[in-house]
């Protein structure tokens, strides 16, 4: 596959004659950025994954059988269940895909072009959305409509409810209540880059409220798929959320035949590589709608003439309604977390409010001098910083790709493995990881990265990577290249070009990615517990290290400690982006 | 120097940091003999501290994690493997590992318990560190006056929807369990068969002992059946801060199986490393090491609940008596039905 020719390398022509033989040949190879992000996605996430996956054909590749080719391991993918599994788990990434888009499209909407009152609360609150872990919101509707919770308490018939949530309803709606915050930002991302201007022509030609509505959602487009996409792949990939609310429904998803392969004696791996390629074959599906809707059309429309938004001005009844959405909604996706935080870590007795109960902070006053908490929290934040900052800076690259209006091969290439990277479970891109960089080859050349930092730093960058670049995308598909090109015109070089035109358009977007990295990978398990040092374990193992000793209480305490943490650390970002970074760079978004 | 020369460097710079974190790592291992314990044993860090102490010939670095991934771990390593010892729950794994050729036997002979010496492989191929129960019946005693010990009483019609179990292919220990029943009920099929019977009956299914304990807490079952040290801790739990109208008591159905904690050594790492990994083994097992047991604080750490196997060692003071009856199965006929097995619950089980 030709990957964008010309970028990977060029010939330089040295000025000086003097130089010696050895300096010259190494002289006329010029890495430029573009070599490095590729050589860095290849490295990081192309091989990681194939070898994952060459092993459902090859399971001797990589020592996992006998055979060099076979097929067997695909048998049970052909089952007339797993067929079925396979169909549930695409509902429900297309139903929580695209209920999470809608709402966060009406949410970006009222927040950044209206005055309701509410939307202060929404803009302070969104990154603990974010941080809230699925297995929190799933607990918090566990421990309202269980047998005995707290609505029968209370005097509620619940029982259809119950019914409903313990089933693909409650799966979807957890499902789309996780995706929401991501889905928001990319769109409240994108949203902030464009203009009153768009709004003011159709509303100039006669159109309606609605119908300029209906254009800014159009010029959105790129942003919507990008969040839709993600979505989609985290739910076909999710396996904790549906398997707590299917005890009761019985109902199937692809990933349980994934998990199965890998929780067997032996482990079985070439099923859940099969397994695997059933997933991103969904993927491909995916991908073809995205790139259906958005073919041949432009969506550039940032750049230095965009005008500052206007607000539109609700009625009393507007505000109220307005208010009360936003208000229901955070009941619903942040009240609901934060009662099954308080309902684990915070009520003593017997974890529900039928009797007897206490809440007192007794497990975290504990937990406060666990092993668990404060060495793997502080080498938890390093590894996020250090992760942030790398991903960002691919993710920019990356987003840059995706949104070239040419249809190229690499553009498709960077896309599906971005994308297979979320679909995968993180496990399963873990196991790649060790595949990968612990061949007996690479240790004989003197690499012994496997079961160090740096290797670690470079698998949660992947697996953030898909994330961070798709909340760029909104961003980067809006900017208009010949501003880059006056730039380069009047005689900037490429970096200082890039720092002086795009930086001050997209600085926030990159500081809301770098955030929603640091975020993601500081309570992120499956990578750690598979690819940390020995002897240093992150946090998100410390919890669930915890877990596994009966210890609920305080496992969930240091979750809770965390996510306060993380969002001390979203302030602090946010208090030195308003204070240090040049008025310029703020302008985006900016209202009138 | 030009903009070109800069980025150069910067290229050349990342290639070195890539290949000096992978040199250090290598350095670190240079000065004394390290070696990886991959475990799944609350209290295994403790005795890691103890042994670190005690010697300065070897640096024994602790992997933590759960059963499952870290055994995930170790398949994906493959024929280079990292780890030098393995510790967690189970011995399916350890004789799977072994029948593979891949454990370095014991160099010495532990003074085992007659309970030890009837959970140990015969070939000595790794220590059996202590036992659980599997399962045990927890209940609530305030609800239930009656409850079921026979196997076949669970099936009456009085206990319709009041019991509930873990999920096998989410929970570990949970296969033992069922491994159990069809060694007790005399074949797979019937094993199987009794499932079927006690789904009929209104089995309640959760993914592991966490949620089937709060599912008796609220009232959803009456009886939960769960590996015995969390239903230890549950009674520990309730003793010391008791709560009116729940009484949970553990009860034994049937024959419950003893379900051992393997350590193993790894024979694929060098001869030096082997020889610390013995020298760990020999150090849980001796009195210092065991001593751990009684004097670490369960209500903390509930895998010190176990039944020790080597003569002479203390138990947890929470430690209750053994049940009256209880089985040992082979994990070499049972390990390798456990895919089989757990694929069979899913589908007829879990979520049909």
């Amino acid at each position: 596959m030709a990957l964008d020719s010309g970028l990977l390398a060029r010939r330089w022509v040295p000025f000086s004659s003097e130089r010696s033989q050895l300096r010259r040949k190494f002289g006329r190879i010029r890495i430029t950025p573009m070599a490095l992000f590729w050589t860095l996605i290849i490295l990081i996430l192309v091989i990681p994954i194939l070898l994952f996956l060459s092993v459902a054909f090859s399971p001797r590749l990589m020592s996992q059988g006998h055979q060099w080719f076979t097929l067997a391991s695909f048998k049970p993918v052909f089952s007339g269940s797993y067929g079925i599994a396979l169909l549930h788990s695409l509902l429900l990434g297309i139903v929580a895909s695209l209920g999470a888009t809608v709402i966060a499209l009406s949410m970006a909407w009222l927040v950044l072009r209206t005055d309701t009152p509410a939307r202060i609360i929404w803009n302070s609150t969104i990154f603990a959305l974010f941080l809230a872990p699925s297995y929190l919101i799933a607990l918090g509707w566990q421990r309202l409509f269980e047998q005995r919770g707290v609505l029968e308490i209370m005097g509620f018939y619940v029982e259809p409810i119950r019914n409903l949530l313990y089933g693909p309803v409650g799966i979807c709606m957890v499902l789309m209540v996780k995706g929401l915050p991501f889905a928001y930002l990319v769109i409240a991302n994108a949203m902030r880059g464009l203009g009153e201007e768009f709004e003011q022509a159709v509303r100039v030609h006669g159109g309606s409220r609605v119908e300029a509505f209906k254009v800014m959602a159009n010029l959105l487009t790129p942003s919507i798929f990008s969040a839709m996409a993600i979505v989609f792949a985290e739910a076909i990939s999710d396996f904790g959320v549906a398997s707590t609310l299917s005890s009761v429904g019985h109902f199937s998803v692809a990933t349980y035949q994934l998990y199965q392969g890998i929780n067997s004696i032996p482990v079985n791996f070439p099923v859940s590589a099969a397994t695997s390629i059933t997933l991103l074959s969904l993927v491909l599906l995916a991908i073809f709608a995205q790139n259906r809707a958005l073919r041949g059309r432009s969506f550039r429309t940032l750049s230095g003439r965009t005008r500052p938004a206007t607000i539109t001005k609700l009625s009393f009844f507007g505000k109220f309604s307005t208010s009360t959405y936003i208000i229901v909604l955070l009941l619903m996706v942040l009240g609901i977390p934060i009662f099954g935080a308080v309902s684990a870590s915070m009520l003593q007795g017997l974890g529900s409010l039928l009797s007897h109960y206490s809440i007192n902070f007794s497990n975290y006053s504990r937990v406060l001098h666990s092993r668990f908490l404060r060495n793997p929290l502080i080498y938890s934040t390093q590894m996020s910083l250090i992760t942030a900052t790398l991903s960002v800076g691919l993710a920019a690259i990356a987003s840059k790709v995706l949104t070239s209006i040419k249809p190229s091969k690499s553009k498709k290439f960077v896309d599906f493995f971005l994308l297979a990277a979320v679909a995968l479970p993180g496990i399963v891109f873990a196991i790649g990881y060790i595949f990968t960089y612990n061949l007996r080859f690479i240790n004989d050349l003197g690499l012994h990265i496997y079961g160090t930092s740096f290797l670690l730093a470079l698998a949660y960058s992947a697996n953030a990577l898909p994330s961070t670049s798709r909340s760029l995308v909104g961003n980067m598909g809006q900017i208009q290249e010949s501003m880059m090109d006056a730039a380069r015109v009047h005689g900037s070089k490429p970096a200082r070009a890039w720092i002086d035109v795009t930086m001050p358009l997209i600085a926030r977007p990159l500081l809301i990615a770098w955030l929603l990295t640091f975020s993601g990978t500081l309570l992120e398990l499956p990578v750690s517990e598979l690819l940390y040092p020995p002897g240093s374990p992150p946090v998100a193992v410390g919890i669930e290290l915890s877990l596994a000793g009966f210890d609920y209480g305080g496992g969930t305490a240091i979750e809770v400690l965390s996510i306060l943490w993380a969002l001390v650390v979203v302030g602090i970002a946010f208090f030195l982006f308003n204070r240090f970074v040049p008025p310029g760079w703020k302008r985006l978004g900016k209202l009138k | 120097m030009n903009f070109a020369t800069i980025k150069k460097s910067l290229a050349i710079g990342a290639s070195l940091v890539f290949a000096s974190v992978g040199l250090s790592a290598q350095a670190a291992h240079a000065a004394v003999i390290t070696i990886n314990l991959y475990e799944a044993i609350g209290y295994a860090p403790d005795e890691i501290k103890a042994f670190n102490a005690s010697q300065s010939m070897y640096q024994v670095v602790d992997v933590g994690g759960s059963t499952g991934p870290l055994l995930a771990k170790v398949a994906a390593e493959g024929t280079n493997p990292q780890w030098g010892l393995f510790w967690a729950d189970g011995d399916t794994w350890a004789a799977a590992a072994d029948t593979a050729g891949n454990l370095a036997p014991l160099n010495f002979k532990p003074t085992y318990s007659s309970l030890g010496k009837r959970l140990a492989p015969k070939n000595n191929a790794y220590a059996i560190t202590g036992s659980t129960v599997m399962v045990a019946g927890l209940y609530n005693a305030a609800k239930m006056t009656n409850p079921p010990v026979p196997l076949q009483a669970m099936l009456r019609s009085g206990y319709k929807g009041q019991i509930g179990m873990n999920d096998p292919n989410i929970s570990g220990p949970t296969y033992p369990f069922i491994a159990g029943l069809m060694n007790q009920l005399g074949s797979e099929d019937a094993g199987k068969n009794y499932l079927l019977a006690l789904k009929k009956n209104g089995l309640v299914i959760n993914d592991k002992n966490g949620p089937t304990i709060h599912a008796l807490e609220i009232g959803q079952i009456n009886m939960g059946l769960v590996q015995n040290t969390a239903a230890i801790a549950e009674v520990i739990k309730f003793t010391a801060a008791p709560v009116a109208g729940f009484k949970p008591t553990i009860v034994y159905p049937g024959r419950p199986t003893l379900m051992p904690s393997s350590l193993a050594i790894d024979a694929k790492r060098p001869a030096a490393e082997i020889a610390g990994a013995q020298a760990f083994i020999k150090y849980v097992l001796s009195p210092a090491g065991q001593s751990i047991l009684a004097s670490t604080d369960a209500t903390q750490n509930s895998d010190v609940l176990c039944y020790p196997s080597i003569v002479g060692t203390t138990p947890n003071k929470y430690v209750p008596a053994m049940p009256k009856a209880y089985q040992i199965i082979d994990p070499y006929k049972w390990g390798p039905l456990q895919s089989e097995v757990d694929a069979w619950f899913t589908a007829n089980i879990r979520t049909k």
